[in-house]
């Protein structure tokens, strides 16, 4: 009798409000929620599913993977480039290019990038004469957008460069370009590393809305294949999972990035 | 080309009411995101067990997956596993929701940590009962601090929004693309649906930026 009370007695002491709460509600609403969906699967069409479709495609789908990566890198390089410029034009002292460089900054920050897309695509050959193509109007407005995103970016890096260091340039009396080019910037440019990294896998996702206007890239490769092989499950399925593969995987080299960043001396 | 003033005023109804319906769109999504993220946040905040690493998953599963991948998956599959064909004002704004929320864990459990431990253990101190520290310390400081990144949020789904056209949504970015298919006014009508969506975004990302700025200069 003692074993048995003692025993209810233990079980009485473990179960706790706040073990339930915090333990077997959750678990068994969550059970819940996973049984109700399971038994709105159509589990006869899920089992034949047929992923060979994905090897029959491969070619394609590595085509679209390689143009995915180049536009990414392409444009965010370009990117860069402008933004960099447009961070050191701000402290030009001239009132009017600031707010000219604030104002392309803002405004293309507030701007879908599939409206960029299609207005470089449609409307500024009409406006300017000059045509180009689906792969290089993607790489413009991915270009375009990302600079205004690093324009604040590396603004944010170069006020973080301790003042010393610009009365320091000034006080051995480095010209202006040598000023900006060996003291500043990279300076700035290492303090920008993790948000850098950040602003290239938001891009690398992003990528993916270009299939709106079918550049060519993964997701276009994807949508064609799903349409054309009436196998949109398996098709969607495994380039959402590459898309995932290469997220984490640039999430991982992120963070070693930034690590080895911290971790080198000197500036 | 000249840019014509005329062909903005005859579209500017059609595209207004896609105005219209990007925000219901976005105002939905969010909603619903930010319910779902409540129950994710509180999910993550358990600290072990099943459900945790279920929360946790879900976070870092939508933050990293692009958002037009969603869509289509939602659009596409959805009728075919579940039997069940939900209309494209649903399927977009469930696929505007689901990132939206794991974005929505990710702050609460931010504004949630960021009140410092000794207010609650304070509060705890005085007899306050859990329900009530929640209430009454954790949440108006915690909130104060959500403001700006939910705000920061809300313009990222007003202009995921602009996706969900291709599922035949038809809300601004849909509506401009049509019409101007359609006359080939695309200097006029492209143009109009951009300052549209900047006039939509351009006062909350301001909000965000001050917000941002007063929150740095009090912290200081």
């Amino acid at each position: 009798m003692h074993a048995i009370r003692d025993a209810v007695g233990r079980l009485r002491a473990g179960l706790t409000v706040s073990f339930l709460l915090t333990s077997v509600v959750p678990t068994v609403l969550a059970a819940a929620l996973f049984a109700w969906l399971a038994s709105q699967v159509n589990w006869s069409f899920v089992s034949q599913l047929d992923f060979s479709v994905v090897y029959t495609y491969r070619v394609a789908l590595l085509q679209g993977l390689f143009n995915t990566v180049l536009i990414t890198s392409l444009s965010l390089l370009l990117g860069l480039c402008l933004g960099v410029s447009f961070a050191c034009l701000l402290y030009v002292p001239f009132a009017p290019l600031r707010w000219l460089i604030l104002a392309y900054v803002e405004v293309l920050r507030d701007i879908p990038l599939v409206i960029a897309l299609f207005w470089i695509h449609f409307a500024l050959p009409i406006a300017t004469g000059i045509s180009t193509s689906v792969f290089q109007s993607a790489i413009i407005a991915m270009a375009l957008q990302s600079s205004a995103y690093l324009a604040d970016v590396v603004r944010a890096g170069i006020q973080a460069v301790p003042k010393g260091q610009w009365d320091a340039a000034d006080a051995v009396g480095l010209s202006r370009t040598s000023k900006w080019l060996d003291v500043i910037l990279p300076q700035a440019l290492k303090i920008i590393v993790p948000p850098l990294a950040n602003v290239a896998i938001g891009y690398f996702k992003a990528s993916s809305a270009l299939a709106l206007l079918s550049v060519g890239e993964l997701m276009t490769v994807a949508a064609r294949i799903a349409a054309f092989s009436f196998k949109p499950i398996e098709t969607l399925t495994f380039v959402g999972l590459i898309y995932l593969a290469l997220g984490y995987v640039l999430s991982g080299l992120t963070y070693r990035l930034e690590r080895v960043v911290k971790t080198t001396p000197g500036g | 080309m000249a840019f014509d003033m005329r062909v903005v005023w005859d579209c500017l109804p059609l595209l207004l009411g896609g105005v219209w319906l990007t925000v219901v769109v976005s105002l939905c999504a969010l909603a619903v995101g930010a319910l779902i993220g409540l129950v994710v946040c509180a999910g993550t905040m358990l600290g072990r067990g099943v459900v945790y690493r279920l929360c946790i998953a879900y976070v870092s599963l939508f933050r990293t997956l692009p958002e037009t991948v969603l869509i289509f998956w939602l659009y596409y599959c959805i009728p075919l596993v579940l039997d069940h064909r939900p209309t494209a004002f649903h399927s977009a704004v469930i696929a505007l929701a689901i990132p939206a929320a794991a974005y929505f864990a990710e702050i609460f459990r931010a504004g949630i940590e960021s009140v410092p431990r000794g207010q609650v253990e304070a509060a705890r101190a005085m007899g306050l009962s859990p329900v009530w520290v929640l209430w009454d310390v954790i949440a108006p400081q915690a909130i104060r601090t959500m403001i700006p990144p939910i705000l920061g949020l809300s313009t990222i789904v007003i202009k995921n929004s602009a996706l969900v056209s291709v599922i035949g949504v038809e809300e601004l970015f849909y509506r401009a693309t049509v019409y101007a298919n359609q006359t080939f006014h695309y200097v006029e009508v492209l143009t109009s649906a951009a300052v549209l969506f900047f006039l939509l975004i351009l006062p909350l990302s301001v909000l965000v930026q001050l917000r941002e700025r007063r929150l740095l200069t009090r912290s200081r």
